[in-house]
């Protein structure tokens, strides 16, 4: 068995736990904290909530909120601010360095320094790949200095037919009809120009959307190269879905 | 630990709190400190079917209640009592849960929380998280939570930017923060935590986003990691023992790098297994049950080997995390099967003996029944009859038998037509009830096939890492014993199972996926929603449909059920959303249909738009006939 010692000893300490003796955290004071939380009155510190501090109304004090209780109709109910730091827990010996690598925007775009140039005309030949290792597809961001598209051909509404099921779809929608959370491109395409969509696509965008009182975010798709590398593809199947050209369905 | 909830509610609620409960004897009693709260504590409050104390009811996650105010007989007479909107607009998952006058609703992102007075429907407090959005660009499938935990008067909210959250459910305070994951590396969560004891076990989520998957027990009064066990890797890093864990598939222990050995090279840190379902629990055994998610990538050339521990049933012991037995159900997934739906705890007769029975209905179309003691596998059988990927599973091995033609492995570039279940399986997340009344499963099932072309992505951390091309509509006309007639293309199938046969008693067609969660009760009614908003109310013996309410907006929250003041409610959260917001495109085989093809997400606008509210419902007075509720 290869259990690490903190393991091990996190296992004792659990029994011990579980035998109300001691606590993991090691704390004597718990009991007595969490009893304290209850019964006085927490004051709370606002200070650090922002550039100006906290301006909304201040929450009643607990003792208060039980006396409220006999005047209910006349207060209102309470908002609690969300407290700042969260406790923090070490995880670094439990394998969590094994996880994939957190991105930085550098090492994300670190992509081999000679990206393979594919040939799209005979679409299937180059994606039969027995690689294991991170494709590397051509990054095209010549995309972002047109104004216009290129011009599509059949084989370029198939590709983006794929690029955009194996990426896009799973917000936007089969046939990109849209979904409950995000919208239809076959709408948005009508009046999307190319340089925008370029735009979006890459950078993302967030935005508090009135129409449902919430955010809704397009991530940024720049350091994907599957993606960034077909944006014209993607272009031409959605143009040509908002214009009713390309109808539903795989185009042939 | 019961007197310090009556410091904490405070006088003018202590008396209605030992009328609406049976909870008085345990009053009297308890003497345990907030340090060793024991899973008791929260089983006598859930025992109480007054309440509603956790997403399954019981531990046992049977969704089942024993008030029998509603009954078959008078359920025709259920009327809306009240509501309640969220003020968001994204899918409801997950149900309110109900302690002594006190109602809590989760919201979808940004994952408010309300208390709600029981008697006025007033709002006690709120609690509303500051999260940033930009998590939502890394969940892949609406910005869902399936709900809250109860439990040592503390609220605990899982925040889908992976913080967990501790409140004071008196007041709503914060009592503490802790983060469970980081966003930046595509780590989210929707899961409804788990209380065990002085322990809450919550998930993580992202496997479409290569996060390798894990589970975490985190101390109740403070928030402080006390286990996390991996879903792939080194053995200790997923706490599992390669002698004393045993592999259920084999009854042999699982041997040393049981889930290195099924992968090739370092394809195992983006290994998915993410644990965003359900939890259940049996204390007697304690042993905590729960299913683990796709191997990462869709498209399986990426990644050849049975990627364990990927679609995978744990049982665990809850104190120190370590895996008693694992069952591993689609090895080398090629259709994003994942494992994560309920572990239902049952004890029924199977060949003839009484046995402890963990039941599950898979994504990829199973029907498991195990001893979950052991793990042994008892049947295997599928619970929707279009299920094609493979034609049995095979119970010597464990294995399933593959129907090679409905593979995507070594398929790349090509689309292969045809597959059932869909990726979103014959049952997604919404959980299943069971009655032991009647000994039955009541299962909402999707009727939903697919073709899929695999592709090949590369990983970038944070970035989506699917691989696959899918196109999803309606199954094929097959359906076991319906109650009912019906025309037209059918995406779903609420049924009534047999988990010691393996067999359909009834089914109920229904033109959209049954994305909701079911509940079983007493009263011998059974509760569903439908996608187009129907809240029904169903006769658990004969599937004979008895009430039906159409509600703001689409179905895929769980109906829960309650008493308060002598009466029986039940409550559903309205909110289109989640995976089953996305298009599916119904009856489109001709893929020159058009833009005029009836069928699907097109069709599903066509009853439904967003919607965010929760409706309770009650039987009148009337017909109430001067019964109490009975808690028997």
């Amino acid at each position: 068995m290869k259990f690490k010692r903190p393991f091990i000893v996190g296992c004792l300490a659990m029994g011990l736990a579980f035998a109300g003796q001691l606590s993991l955290a090691g704390s004597n004071g718990k009991q007595d904290q969490a009893s304290t939380a209850r019964s006085e009155p927490k004051t709370n510190d606002y200070s650090n909530l922002g550039v100006d501090g906290y301006t909304g109304t201040k929450p009643q004090s607990h003792t208060q909120v039980q006396s409220r209780k006999e005047f209910r109709n006349e207060e209102e109910p309470r908002e609690v601010p969300p407290r700042a730091n969260p406790v923090v827990n070490d995880y670094s010996n439990l394998g969590a360095e094994y996880g994939g690598d957190s991105p930085s925007p550098a090492s994300a775009s670190s992509e081999p320094t000679t990206p393979t140039v594919n040939d799209y005309s005979s679409m299937g030949a180059e994606y039969g790949s027995e690689s294991k290792k991170t494709k590397t597809e051509n990054a095209d961001t010549a995309s972002a200095g047109r104004l216009e598209p290129p011009k599509a051909t059949k084989a370029d509404l198939i590709v983006g037919y794929g690029k955009y099921h194996a990426s896009c779809a799973q917000c936007h929608g089969e046939d990109a009809v849209g979904s409950s959370f995000a919208p239809s491109l076959v709408t948005r395409l009508k009046k999307l120009d190319y340089p925008t969509y370029v735009d979006v696509v890459t950078n993302g965008k967030t935005v508090f959307d009135s129409t449902t009182g919430g955010y809704s975010v397009m991530p940024a798709w720049k350091t994907n190269a599957a993606v960034m590398a077909h944006l014209d593809e993607i272009w031409a199947y959605l143009k040509g879905r908002a214009e009713g050209e390309v109808s539903s369905g795989r185009p042939q | 630990m019961i007197t310090q909830f009556r410091k904490t509610l405070g006088y003018s609620l202590t008396t209605a709190f030992f009328l609406a409960s049976g909870a008085a004897a345990a009053a009297e009693e308890a003497t345990q400190s907030a340090e060793t709260v024991s899973s008791g504590d929260l089983m006598e409050l859930a025992a109480n079917p007054a309440n509603w104390v956790m997403w399954g009811g019981q531990y046992d996650g049977q969704r089942y209640s024993k008030l029998d105010q509603i009954n078959a007989d008078n359920a025709g007479s259920l009327q809306p009592a009240w509501t309640f909107s969220t003020g968001v607009l994204r899918g409801h998952e997950g149900g309110p849960l109900v302690f002594g006058d006190t109602m809590y609703i989760h919201t979808p992102f940004p994952n408010n929380v309300f208390a709600i007075d029981l008697k006025t429907q007033k709002i006690k407090w709120k609690y509303a998280p500051t999260q940033d959005p930009s998590v939502i660009a890394v969940m892949c499938c609406d910005t869902v939570n399936r709900g809250l935990a109860y439990a040592d008067g503390k609220i605990f909210l899982q925040q889908a930017d992976t913080t967990l959250v501790a409140l004071d459910a008196e007041s709503g305070e914060v009592l503490w923060k802790t983060i469970n994951g980081d966003p930046s590396r595509a780590q989210t969560n929707t899961n409804a935590p788990l209380v065990i004891g002085n322990k809450i076990i919550t998930g993580i989520s992202g496997g479409e986003f290569g996060v390798r998957g894990y589970i975490t027990a985190y101390d109740i009064n403070d928030g402080k990691l006390i286990w996390r066990a991996y879903s792939t890797g080194p053995d200790e890093t997923m706490l599992i023992d390669p002698e004393k864990t045993i592999d259920a598939a084999t009854g042999e222990p699982v041997g040393k790098d049981s889930s290195l050995e099924t992968w090739e090279g370092d394809q195992w840190k983006i290994g998915g297994g993410t644990t965003w379902g359900w939890f259940t629990y049996d204390p007697e055994l304690n042993l905590l049950y729960y299913g683990t998610g796709n191997p990462g990538t869709w498209n399986p050339a990426q990644r050849p080997g049975d990627n364990k521990w990927s679609m995978t049933i744990f049982a665990r012991d809850a104190d120190t995390g370590v895996a008693k037995w694992a069952y591993q159900m689609t090895p080398h997934d090629e259709w994003d099967y994942d494992g994560v739906n309920e572990k239902i705890l049952v004890d029924q007769k199977i060949n003839g003996e009484m046995t402890p029975l963990v039941v599950h209905f898979d994504r990829n179309g199973f029907a498991y029944t195990q001893n979950r003691v052991t793990g042994e596998l008892l049947k295997a059988d599928k619970y929707d009859p279009a299920v094609n990927w493979a034609s049995k599973i095979d119970m010597e091995t464990g294995r399933p038998v593959l129907n090679e033609e409905y593979g995507t492995s070594g398929k790349v570039g090509t689309n292969v037509t045809g597959i059932c279940p869909a990726a979103l399986g014959s049952k997604d997340q919404q959980p299943a009830a069971f009655s032991p009344k009647t000994g039955l499963f009541y299962v909402p099932t999707n009727h939903v096939c697919m073709d899929n072309e695999p592709n090949e992505v590369g990983y970038t951390a944070g970035q989506p890492y699917v691989g696959a091309t899918l196109s999803m509509y309606a199954g094929p006309g097959d359906i076991t014993n319906p109650v009912k007639e019906f025309e037209g293309p059918r995406m779903g199938t609420f049924i009534a199972w047999d988990a010691t046969t393996g067999e359909t008693k009834w089914s109920i067609p229904e033109r959209f996926s049954v994305w909701s969660g079911a509940l079983a009760t007493a009263g011998d009614v059974v509760f569903y929603g439908t996608l187009e908003g129907h809240l029904k109310a169903i006769d658990a013996k004969t599937g004979e449909l008895l009430y039906s309410f159409k509600t703001p907006s689409g179905i895929i929250g769980n109906v829960n059920t309650w008493s308060f003041e002598g009466k029986q409610y039940l409550g559903v959260l309205s909110g289109i959303g989640g995976w089953a917001g996305i298009g599916m495109a119904a009856g489109l085989e001709d893929p020159n249909a058009g833009l005029g093809a009836v069928g699907g997400y097109k069709d599903l606008k066509n009853h439904t738009q967003l919607g965010g509210v929760l409706t309770v419902f009650t039987l009148p007075d009337s017909a109430l006939d001067g019964q109490k509720v009975s808690q028997n």
